[in-house]
């Protein structure tokens, strides 16, 4: 067999992941920061040693076998995890074929989202350990210091110590899916709303392994990943050179990703097997009403306010009810979507929305409500958002006042 | 032409990278072995492990001690064996290398003898 000329994309993050996850399962999960030591060993020898030697004909393969010999070294040192040589051993023969560590990978996730890991650490220590990223790559995806990265990753990892790898049994099953789920959704959000594509990536990946396991697979799991892969699709449509944001309005559908849309699709389908609807159908649905519609004129309005219904039923907050109303100005027209925005305009939790000034705005500016849509805008620009939204809300304003000036 | 040796010296305390950012140092290690090779300038390489042996001669006998050598500060990591018209040309091919990012480099000429 010759040489890869290029190494898959991600293969040293994804088979980090993948080595993690079975030595935290043979090690135990106290010993999860032997397992990423022992996976460090085994990378940082192909970066020395590759460069010289080429890259091996099978990659995955040869950092399996580094990892193993390094594996072996450290039980030998430790007299307490003796026994698990034989297990490693067995597991990765040498010389042997890649196994897929799916299983391994799974347990991972799981414990990772545990009730007893506080919430704002469980994506953090998914992405640590079965995604293969650094602290400070974590830090720079979460908007977040470094240290306090770390902080999450360390106190996270402490109290998974005494936690059991195996996947849940089927009464608790349900509920720790969820919590699954939940990270999943945060991560990929992340990712979409600041154009980390490589967030939105890795949560697609881990969603696939949760819908697609005899032990794990349920609607709502095929219900997330429809709405990743139809959000994803158009992620290619959103930005435009300068790193602008392009409005669902504006954006260039021809750009928008084929393949992913009828994979979201076929996946929406699939989630429709179970009785229960859950959040996750209702937005896919409606990332499916745009993902649909052969341009922006021709989307199902009443359609999306109806999910947007059903989604205020089952969670009453205020963006779902902000979303609502956006869906209402486009269906009914804008005074219309304007009333209902007064319903929630003094909701303590939107107050310093951008999205909220910014709809606003928008509205009063379609009602020839000039000067107070600039008003609207500069509250949003008060607001937290990223440059390139910054960027967006400048330019929508501007246009706004050019087009009330009296013509000469 | 003469030949002149790439060193690579040993990288002292290496950055803390993610898998990810490992893997691009690898790629473009290797785009720079390419680009080096396709020069037609380059003898051979190799990597040099990080301990061996030190031979000395003391009272008459030899002594030998595990090394490295540790009085020179820099370890010597890898070497590339070049041939080049200058040092100016053997220096052009150390551009690009990723080794830059992390250490030095040292180019010397092998004295013809």
């Amino acid at each position: 067999m010759s040489a890869p000329d290029e190494l898959v994309e991600h293969l040293f993050r994804h088979q980090a992941g993948r080595m993690v996850s079975t030595l935290t399962r043979i090690f135990g999960p106290r010993n999860l920061q032997l397992a990423e030591d022992v996976v460090q060993e085994a990378l940082i020898r192909a970066l020395e040693l590759w460069p010289h030697r080429g890259i091996p004909a099978n990659p995955a393969a040869w950092l399996i076998e580094v990892a193993r010999n390094r594996a072996l070294d450290a039980l030998r040192r430790e007299a307490s995890l003796a026994s698990k040589a034989d297990e490693v051993a067995r597991l990765w023969p040498s010389g042997g074929a890649d196994p897929d560590a799916m299983d391994d990978q799974l347990g991972m996730i799981f414990l990772c989202a545990h009730p007893e890991v506080p919430r704002e650490a469980r994506a953090a220590l998914t992405l640590k350990t079965v995604c293969g990223f650094s602290t400070a790559e974590i830090a720079r995806a979460f908007l977040i210091q470094e240290s306090a990265a770390a902080q999450r990753i360390v106190r996270a990892k402490r109290l998974v110590r005494d936690l059991s790898f195996a996947l849940p049994e089927d009464g608790e099953l349900a509920s720790r899916r969820e919590g699954v789920l939940e990270v999943l959704y945060l991560m990929f959000n992340e990712g979409y709303t600041r154009n980390v594509g490589d967030l939105c990536e890795e949560a697609i990946r881990l969603c696939v392994l949760v819908a697609d396991h005899a032990a794990t697979r349920a609607p709502a799991a095929d219900a997330l990943l429809a709405l990743f892969y139809l959000q994803a699709a158009r992620a290619p449509a959103r930005l435009d050179a300068q790193g602008d944001l392009f409005l669902l309005a504006d954006q260039d559908r021809a750009l928008w990703d084929r393949a992913r849309i009828s994979e979201g699709l076929r996946r929406l389908d699939r989630s429709a097997a179970g009785n229960r609807v859950s959040e996750y159908h209702l937005e896919a649905a409606i990332a499916a009403a745009h993902a649909t519609a052969p341009d922006f004129g021709s989307t199902d309005w009443r359609f999306i306010v109806e999910q947007y219904d059903g989604l205020y039923a089952l969670n009453p907050s205020p963006v779902i009810a902000l979303n609502r109303a956006v869906a209402v100005s486009r269906a009914e027209g804008a005074a219309p979507g304007l009333r209902e925005l007064r319903k929630i305009a003094g909701h303590p939790a939107l107050a310093h929305y951008y999205l909220l000034h910014a709809t606003e705005a928008r509205l009063r500016d379609e009602l020839g409500e000039t000067s107070e849509a600039m008003r609207c805008y500069a509250r949003a620009l008060e607001c937290e958002c990223s440059a390139a939204e910054r960027r967006f809300l400048q330019r929508q304003a501007l246009a706004a006042e050019k087009q009330s000036e009296p013509r000469p | 032409m003469n030949s002149y040796l790439i060193l690579l010296h040993e990288i002292d305390k290496m950055p803390e990278l993610s898998p990810e950012e490992m893997q691009a140092v690898i790629s473009r290690y290797k785009a720079w072995g390419q680009r080096i090779r396709a020069t037609g300038n380059y003898l051979s390489s190799g990597k040099l492990e990080s301990t061996g042996r030190v031979v000395r001669a003391e009272a008459g006998k030899t002594r030998i001690t595990d090394g490295p050598f540790t009085e020179t500060k820099d370890v010597l990591g890898g070497y590339y064996l070049v041939q080049a018209e200058s040092y100016d040309q053997a220096v052009e091919l150390c551009q690009g290398s990723p080794h830059l990012d992390f250490g030095p480099i040292e180019v010397r000429r092998l004295e013809v003898v």
